[in-house]
């Protein structure tokens, strides 16, 4: 699939798999795609992105903060451990009463434990949709190579819930979705 | 012999692999997890790499190398 991407877009995915390790992330979720295009676009994208406050910076920033917090894969571990006997709730309380409110939640960064330098991270079910309805918007568009604006209108287009609502802090979806194809069409 | 094969199969067959590797994985996570709390206490009394690496059951080098990113 990679190979009808342009080079820019290429980078995208790279820098999205080195953004979901520097964020300690499971999998490369499409906000991570996000930053990897906002890192890697070309001038005149990221002159209209950085126009609207979508720059590489500031969601990486938003990312950061809510990392800690992040409720989703603390229920799915949680509902996997009860299966073998664990309270993983249980087991939080306890950090927290003799280490500290967020000390649970925070022990991978506090601890000063390094991040994992190797391995490979798999995409997420929603960021392999977006890159397959890049590639849709591609063909659809009359494109012969998937371009980094591909890429977001894929995002987009595959409408992830946390990514919509960081694009959406920002600028609204149909009014990205507008420029970006205007700016593809000035390009033709 | 015949009999408790069949019936091991049939136990084997009941449990959903998926299941039983997403806690294994939980399980992981979550010992990373601790593991991270109890260096980092032990660091903030005082305690040596060796001596953490010891009751961890691990080289000194293992434990340095992880968790040394801030020193």
């Amino acid at each position: 699939m990679f190979e009808r991407f342009t080079r820019s877009a290429r980078v995208a995915v790279v820098l999205a798999q080195e953004d979901a390790r520097e964020l300690d992330a499971r999998e490369i979720r499409p906000e991570h795609v996000l930053v990897g295009v906002l890192q890697s676009s070309d001038h005149a994208l990221s002159v209209l992105l950085s126009g609207y406050g979508l720059t590489a910076d500031a969601i990486r920033e938003r990312l950061m903060r809510g990392s800690g917090a992040d409720q989703q894969p603390f229920d799915e571990d949680a509902d996997a451990l009860r299966s073998i006997g664990i309270d993983l709730g249980a087991v939080r309380d306890s950090v927290a009463r003799r280490f500290g409110a967020d000390a649970f939640d925070n022990a991978l960064n506090r601890s000063g434990r390094r991040k994992r330098r190797r391995g490979h991270i798999p995409f997420a079910r929603s960021s392999k949709k977006a890159l397959e309805l890049a590639l849709r918007e591609a063909i659809h568009n009359g494109d012969r190579e998937i371009r980094s604006e591909h890429l977001l209108l894929g995002i987009l287009r595959g409408a992830d819930e946390k990514v919509m609502e960081l694009i959406d802090e920002h600028i609204q979806a149909p009014q990205l979705r507008g420029s970006i194809i205007n700016l593809l069409n000035e390009a033709a | 012999m015949t009999g408790t094969d069949g019936l091991d199969a049939d136990a084997m067959s009941a449990v959903d692999p998926a299941e039983g590797l997403r806690a294994v994985r939980a399980l992981q996570r979550l010992q990373e997890r601790l593991e991270a709390v109890h260096v980092m206490n032990a660091r903030e009394q005082g305690w040596s790499w060796q001596a953490i690496a010891e009751e961890l059951g691990v080289s000194r080098q293992a434990v340095h190398q992880k968790y040394n990113r801030r020193r």
